[in-house]
C-alpha cells in the first residue's frame, strides 16, 4: 500500500494535522441514499424494504430492534458513554449496485480503494476481494479457479437472495440477536458484509479479502458476515478496515458467524486500523465441529474504543480453537480485546496468545474466557498474555476468566507485564542504534509470534503501522 | 505473621502493610474470604500463602486483592487448592498497581488439583497496572493427577490410594505452613 505521489490540498492539510494516519483522507459524500440520523422502527423497515428482503428477514430485524431497545449498555469493559445512538446515520448507500470490474466503480470510491492499495493487492496475492464503502459492498471479485470449484464469495445481501438455504441454517443462530446489545443492533440494521461458502474438500490457497471503509461522517457501519467451511475444506479470509479523520464519532458494529465443519480448517485475519474516532464493537464467533480447526488472528491498531473477543465454540470431539490477538493502544485509545474458548465436547483443545502494547494515555485490556463444560473431558487449553508498557502514562489490564467443570483437563494461564527493558535498549544502542530504532526493534520482536502468522504483505504493513505508532514515542 | 482460617469468621479482611507481612490462609471445609492487602509504605512487602481443601459439597469463594499504593512494594500470592468429590471454588485474584507505585514487583499464582469427578473451579487472576516500571505477572494451572506420575509410583509397588495421597501431599507441600 503506497502513498500516491500527488496530494490534494485536503490531504496535505490532513498530513500536517496527523502525519501518522495515512488512511485519514475522505472523499466528498456522494451517496445515492443516506438515511437521516437516528434509529426507529421505520429505519429498520426501510432498510429491509430497500433491499427487497424476504419477510422472515424483516421479522428478524424487527425482533432484533426490540431486543436492542430493551437491553442495557454493558456495565463492564470500555467507556461507551460517547456513543449517541440518535446521532448516527444507520444506512448510507454509496452507489446503486455492486460492480465486478474496478473500472465501473464510481470514481470517488475507486480512488479511495486505489489509495488503500486494494486493487493492487488483488492482482498480486488474493483469490478474491470484497470492498465495502459505508453500508454497501461496491465491488466484488473471485478468481475463476475458485468459482469453478464451487466456492461462493458474495456480499451478504446478494447471497441472501441467491442462497437462502444457508441463511436459514446458520444466520442469527451462532450469534443470536439477544447475545449482546450490539449484536442486537447489528441484527436490526445490518447491511453488507461477506458471505463465503467453501465446498467439501476444497482448499483456498490464496486468501480472500474484504476491505471495510467508512467514508461518511457520523456513519454507523453494520456489516454482517457469514462463513461456512464445509467438511475437509480450508480457507483464509483477511479483513482490513479504515476510516477518514473526522471529529465526530462513528460506530462500527459487525457480527461475524462462522461454521467450520468436520475436518475443516478456517483462518480469519483482521487488521483493524480505524481512525481514532471510531467505536469498534464487534461480535465474532465460530462453531468448530468434529476435528475442525478455527483460527482467529486479530490485530487491533486503530479506533477510539474496541471491544472484541473472537470466540470459538468447540462443539464436537477433536475440535481445536486458536486466537492470536495483538492490540496497540495509543494516545486516548482503549483496546478491550481478548478471546473466548468454550469447550463443549471431549478431546478438544484451545490456545490463546495475546500481546498488547500501551503508549501515552493508551489502555490495553485483555479480557478472556475459557469454559470447560461437564461433558468435555481431556481438554487442553493454554493462555499466554504479555503486555508491554511504553511510558508512565500508559495502562494495561488483564481480566481472564476460567470456568472449569470437568476434572480431566490441563489448563494453563500466564500473564506478564513489562516495559522496554533498559538492558535491551542499552545493548542495542551500544551497537550504534538510536533509541527510537532500538525501541521499535524491541517492539517488533515482542509481537513477532503474531506477525509471523500473517501473509507476508500484511506482516510488512503491520510492522510499518507499528513503526509509525512508535515514532516519537521515546521519552 | 497472620493466619486466617476460612469459614472461621474472617469473611472480610483488610490488612494494611507498612513493612513486611506474611499471611497464611487455610481452608478445610469451605467458606468465603475477601482479603485486601494494602501495601502502603515505600518498600513494603507481603507474602500470602493459601491452601484450601474441598471435600463433599464444600464450596469456597475466595477473593484477594493486592493494592500497590507506594513505590518499590512487593507482593506474592500463592494459592493451592485440592478438590475432591463435588467440592468447588470461585477464586478472584487482583493485582492493582497504582501510578505512584513504580519499581513494584507483584506475582500471583493459583494451582488447582482436581480429584473429584464432580469438582469445579472458576479462577480469575486479574491485573490492573497503571505504572510502567514494574514487574507484574500471574499464572493459573488447573489439572488432575498426572497418569504418568501415578504409573511411576505404582510400578514401584505403591498402592493406588497411597500413590494418590503421596502426589497430593507433594502438591500441597510446596507451601510450607
Amino acid at each position: 500500500m503506497k502513498m500516491p505521489k500527488e496530494l490534494s490540498n485536503q490531504e496535505i492539510q490532513f498530513k500536517n494535522s496527523n502525519s501518522q494516519y495515512k488512511e485519514g483522507f475522505h472523499m466528498p459524500d456522494s451517496s445515492t441514499n443516506k438515511f437521516k440520523m437516528g434509529l426507529n422502527e421505520d429505519v429498520v423497515r426501510n432498510i429491509s424494504k430497500l433491499k427487497n428482503e424476504p419477510k422472515w428477514m424483516l421479522d428478524f430485524r424487527l425482533k432484533s430492534y426490540g431486543i436492542f431497545m430493551s437491553m442495557k449498555m454493558p456495565d463492564w469493559g470500555a467507556d461507551l458513554s460517547g456513543i449517541d445512538f440518535g446521532k448516527i446515520h444507520y444506512y448510507v448507500k454509496p452507489s446503486d449496485k455492486q460492480e465486478v470490474s474496478w473500472n465501473d466503480v464510481p470514481d470517488d470510491v475507486k480512488t479511495t480503494f486505489d489509495r488503500l492499495g486494494v486493487p493492487q493487492a488483488e492482482r498480486e496475492f488474493l483469490s478474491g476481494v470484497k470492498a465495502q464503502y459505508d453500508s454497501e459492498v461496491v465491488y466484488g471479485s473471485l478468481i475463476k479457479e475458485m468459482s469453478e470449484k464451487g466456492v461462493i464469495f458474495l456480499g451478504t445481501d446478494e447471497a441472501l437472495k441467491k442462497y437462502p438455504e444457508y441463511f436459514e441454517e446458520y444466520f442469527g443462530k451462532i450469534i443470536t440477536p439477544a447475545d449482546n446489545k450490539f449484536a442486537a443492533l447489528n441484527s436490526a440494521v445490518w447491511s453488507g458484509g461477506s458471505f463465503i461458502y467453501i465446498p467439501k474438500g476444497v482448499s483456498i490457497t490464496k486468501p480472500l479479502q474484504a476491505y471495510f471503509r467508512i467514508n461518511a461522517a457520523n456513519m454507523g457501519q453494520f456489516e454482517r458476515t457469514l462463513i461456512i467451511a464445509d467438511e475437509g475444506s480450508f480457507g483464509h479470509y483477511v479483513e482490513g478496515c479504515s476510516a477518514p479523520v473526522y471529529t465526530s464519532a462513528s460506530l462500527h458494529s459487525a457480527v461475524v458467524e462462522i461454521a467450520v465443519k468436520k475436518g475443516a480448517r478456517f483462518r480469519y485475519t483482521t487488521i483493524q486500523n480505524w481512525y481514532s474516532n471510531v467505536y469498534n464493537l464487534v461480535t465474532k464467533r465460530a462453531y468448530a465441529y468434529k476435528d475442525a480447526t478455527m483460527e482467529w488472528i486479530d490485530g487491533n491498531i486503530g479506533s477510539k474504543v474496541t471491544m472484541k473477543y473472537p470466540s470459538v465454540y468447540l462443539m464436537e470431539e477433536g475440535a481445536r480453537g486458536e486466537v492470536l490477538s495483538l492490540a496497540f493502544a495509543g494516545e486516548g485509545q482503549h483496546q478491550d480485546t481478548g478471546a473466548k474458548m468454550v469447550h463443549l465436547a471431549p478431546n478438544t483443545s484451545s490456545n490463546i496468545i495475546s500481546k498488547s502494547i500501551s503508549k501515552k494515555s493508551g489502555r490495553a485490556s485483555y479480557r478472556g474466557l475459557v469454559k470447560v463444560s461437564k461433558k468435555a473431558t481431556n481438554v487442553k487449553s493454554n493462555i499466554v498474555c504479555d503486555a508491554l508498557l511504553l511510558d508512565p502514562e500508559s495502562r494495561t489490564d488483564t481480566y481472564p476468566f476460567m470456568k472449569i467443570d470437568n476434572k480431566h483437563v490441563k489448563i494453563g494461564h500466564e500473564a506478564s507485564v513489562s516495559r522496554l527493558g533498559a538492558e535491551q535498549l542499552f545493548y542495542l544502542m551500544s551497537r550504534g542504534l538510536s533509541e527510537e530504532v532500538a525501541s521499535a526493534l524491541i517492539v517488533n520482536g515482542f509481537i513477532e509470534p503474531i506477525i509471523k502468522e500473517l501473509p507476508m504483505e500484511y506482516a510488512l504493513e503491520l510492522n510499518r503501522l507499528i513503526e509509525l505508532e512508535m515514532e516519537g514515542s521515546v521519552g | 505473621m497472620i493466619k486466617l482460617e476460612i469459614g472461621k469468621g474472617y469473611e472480610k479482611e483488610k490488612i494494611i502493610v507498612s513493612k513486611n507481612e506474611e499471611i497464611y490462609v487455610v481452608g478445610n471445609s469451605g467458606g468465603s474470604l475477601d482479603l485486601e492487602v494494602i501495601l502502603e509504605k515505600e518498600g513494603a512487602s507481603a507474602n500470602i500463602y493459601g491452601i484450601v481443601i474441598g471435600r463433599g459439597n464444600d464450596s469456597y469463594k475466595i477473593r484477594t486483592t493486592s493494592f500497590h499504593n507506594a513505590p518499590n512494594t512487593n507482593s506474592r500470592v500463592h494459592l493451592k487448592g485440592v478438590f475432591m468429590d463435588s467440592s468447588s471454588m470461585d477464586f478472584f485474584g487482583m493485582i492493582n498497581i497504582d501510578k505512584v507505585a513504580q519499581l513494584s514487583d507483584a506475582y500471583l499464582k493459583n494451582d488447582n488439583l482436581m480429584i473429584g469427578e464432580d469438582c469445579r473451579v472458576n479462577s480469575s487472576p486479574q491485573l490492573e497496572i497503571k505504572a510502567d516500571d514494574v514487574k507484574a505477572s500471574h499464572g493459573v494451572t488447573i489439572s488432575t493427577i498426572d497418569d504418568e506420575h501415578m504409573y511411576y509410583l505404582m510400578s514401584r509397588g505403591i498402592s493406588f490410594s497411597d500413590s494418590r495421597d503421596l502426589l497430593i501431599e507433594g502438591f500441597i507441600n510446596e507451601i510450607k505452613l
